[in-house]
């Protein structure tokens, strides 16, 4: 259960259920009192009705004026009356009764029985089930004048129109509560996906951030997540100036391990030219720290996937060519680009790859030198950038060597082979392939091959630098 | 040719001076950015190296406020960050080549020479001026493809003109061109290198002079071209 919504919408359910169930089962208990309550008072004027319609002759009661209830007179009408002496002796059956057999009369008389242990005066609410349904009402009085003064009034009503009014009541809860369960699920639902939505949204904005397609989240926000918010922005923005203050202190360090190397290097030579181990490993200190230093910088300025953005490829291209066409000044360089085309990388990275390949083309090409970018025709598209020269090309065994990483790699100093081994380095955190072969220039040609290369005009909505 | 250096490693900007000193250049040093931007705004200076990893003024802001005063002047960068981002600002900043440290003295040298040659409008180490032949890679100097021996000095004064070459050059820009920033000057020193030279170049008369303005080389045996009408 990892969802807080799933979470949400269960516990929502489960509370509106049992709520619903336990008040339509309060709601129903109480409309079935109500209605027994209603019965009792409805046969409560009848037996006052059938006391009236008694006459004392002789010492005994007789009822041969009639009931004034036209259902005690006619045959199934449902309402029943009894009329019994102390000993529970009938004195009198009201035609409905005396039509509907001895059964239903016994279980009558059994409810008369019950009302002897009553004190006089009082009525008598009972439901009864033995032969029929019934509810019955008994009074028992004291008569005076009759030889047998106590005299017990009987009422029975057939209890089946009052269980239909409640069944139906029933239904009606049922269905009204029903489609109350319906409204409110999907009212919460709704309120469920709208509260979240916040929740949502940083998280689309986190996976842009990730995709390198977003520098930090929208500080504007809920005021619940606005700490959070606040929090992983600091997070982003802290991250990214911890990269900066490594990169500083790598480049200090390398400033000051490089100057004195050189100071040595250079006094080396001038005052001990007859010692070629000791400029030999001096020499070979350069090129270590040179390495070493560019391998930690890169490491820790590329781990962090928030800080890449998508670079628009050309324009580093005509950056670096502006750059070395004044140092290469009788170079000519040439920028073929098939299409606007941009990575997610630093940009530093891709300046120090590209600034590397094309400041070996210059330095050993006779002064032609061709950039070329197009698609690298991977599975999932890609690019490639190529760098041709008109020089001596390189050796398919020094390539083979410069591509394979670690190898060499603190030996060299000067050369293509340090460049292109940095680049090679570079390359792989970004999971990029580095090809060494020959131009049709005459010279080398170093490409880059990128599988995460993109035509710019489909980022149009994203974070282009 | 007068060359500032700018590098707040003392070891490294001593031993600059003196391989340079030996090519024949006349050098200055700057500790720092704002006594380089001082030294490089007073004197006029053929060429400067800049460390971009400089105290006070960064080497990127030195370079970037001399180009604002318009001071043209070809500037080598220095540089122990391999970044490349580094090396871009340098070069947009108005550097004209860089070098990363751990470098090689020769390629250094290299780089100078063919930086001030290229100011002044040659692209390949030998320059040539009828009979006359200056090979600046190798210090070497021919006339009528003989050898000449010349001295330091001399070579100094005969490249400085060469690469001003059709212009006028007085006294007082080949002395601050010539001699260090704290170096005594005399002008009669020119006017006695003037004259080895013009005795070292006979029969050709290839030093005229200005009178009271200065010296150029020129190639009296070359086809004159039309210029403007004098006033």
């Amino acid at each position: 259960m990892n969802s807080i919504q799933r979470r949400l919408v269960l516990i929502s359910g489960l509370v509106l259920t049992v709520f619903l169930s336990l008040t339509g089962l309060f709601l129903e208990r109480t409309y079935r009192t109500n209605v027994m309550a209603g019965a009792q008072q409805q046969m409560q004027p009848m037996i006052y009705s059938l006391m009236g319609s008694a006459e004392e002759r002789d010492a005994k009661l007789d009822f041969s004026s009639g009931s004034s209830q036209p259902r005690l007179q006619q045959p199934d009408s449902g309402l029943y009356a009894l009329v019994t002496n102390s000993d529970n002796r009938e004195l009198w059956r009201s035609p409905s009764l005396a039509m509907a057999g001895e059964a239903l009369a016994g279980q009558i008389m059994q409810v008369a029985a019950v009302t002897k242990a009553s004190p006089v005066g009082r009525f008598d609410f009972v439901q009864s089930v033995s032969a029929a349904e019934l509810y019955c009402l008994s009074n028992r009085v004291d008569w005076e004048g009759l030889s047998d003064s106590q005299v017990t009034f009987s009422i029975c009503a057939d209890q089946q129109p009052y269980a239909r009014t409640v069944e139906q009541f029933r239904y009606g809860l049922m269905a009204g509560f029903g489609s109350l369960f319906l409204l409110l699920s999907a009212a919460m639902i709704w309120a469920l996906r709208w509260g979240l939505r916040p929740l949502r949204r940083i998280q689309s904005q986190l996976n842009e951030l990730d995709n390198g397609n977003r520098s930090e989240l929208d500080p504007v926000q809920p005021v619940e997540l606005m700490p959070l918010v606040a929090s992983l922005n600091h997070y982003v923005v802290h991250q990214e100036a911890l990269r900066t203050s490594h990169r500083q202190a790598l480049d200090d360090l390398a400033h000051s391990l490089k100057t004195p190397l050189s100071v040595l290097g250079l006094g080396v030579k001038e005052s001990q030219p007859d010692l070629p181990l000791l400029q030999e490993q001096v020499v070979r200190m350069q090129g270590i720290v040179d390495h070493q230093l560019a391998r930690v910088a890169r490491v820790t300025q590329s781990d962090g996937s928030t800080t890449q953005r998508w670079v628009p490829v050309g324009q580093v291209v005509a950056q670096l060519l502006r750059a070395l066409s004044v140092a290469y000044r009788d170079h000519q360089m040439d920028f073929v680009e098939s299409e606007k085309w941009a990575l997610r990388i630093h940009r530093d990275d891709l300046l120090d790859m590209l600034g590397n390949v094309l400041e070996n083309a210059c330095k050993y090409g006779a002064g032609r030198v061709r950039v070329t970018t197009s698609a690298s025709g991977g599975d999932e598209g890609g690019l490639l950038i190529a760098v041709e020269d008109d020089g001596p090309g390189i050796a398919a065994d020094y390539a083979a060597d410069v591509v394979n990483r670690g190898t060499r790699l603190d030996s060299q100093t000067t050369g293509q082979g340090i460049g292109l081994s940095l680049v090679s380095d570079l390359l792989s955190i970004y999971g990029g392939e580095l090809l060494i072969g020959s131009s049709p220039l005459g010279g080398a040609k170093v490409s880059l091959v990128f599988s995460q290369g993109r035509i710019l005009d489909a980022l149009v909505n994203s974070n282009v630098e | 040719m007068r060359i500032l250096i700018v590098e707040d490693e003392p070891n490294l900007s001593t031993q600059l001076r003196s391989r340079l000193t030996q090519s024949g250049y006349v050098v200055d040093l700057a500790p720092d950015g704002e006594e380089g931007q001082y030294l490089a705004t007073e004197y006029p200076y053929d060429l400067a190296i800049v460390d971009l990893g400089l105290p006070k003024l960064t080497g990127v802001e030195l370079i970037a406020s001399l180009r604002e005063r318009q001071i043209a002047l070809p500037i080598l960068i220095l540089t122990a960050r391999s970044h490349w981002r580094d090396k871009v600002e340098g070069l947009e900043a108005g550097a004209d080549d860089y070098l990363t440290k751990p470098f090689q003295m020769e390629e250094l040298v290299a780089r100078v020479n063919a930086l001030i040659r290229r100011s002044a409008g040659h692209a390949t180490p030998v320059l040539n001026l009828g009979p006359l032949t200056v090979n600046t890679a190798s210090q070497q100097v021919w006339i009528d493809n003989v050898a000449l021996e010349v001295t330091g000095f001399e070579y100094k004064l005969l490249t400085y003109l060469l690469l001003g070459q059709d212009r006028v050059i007085s006294k007082t820009e080949l002395t601050e061109h010539l001699y260090a920033q704290d170096f005594e000057r005399d002008s009669n020193v020119i006017e006695v290198l003037i004259g080895r030279l013009r005795r070292k170049f006979s029969p050709h008369d290839l030093i005229q002079t200005a009178r009271g303005r200065g010296y150029r080389l020129v190639d009296k045996s070359a086809p004159k071209t039309a210029g403007p009408a004098p006033q």
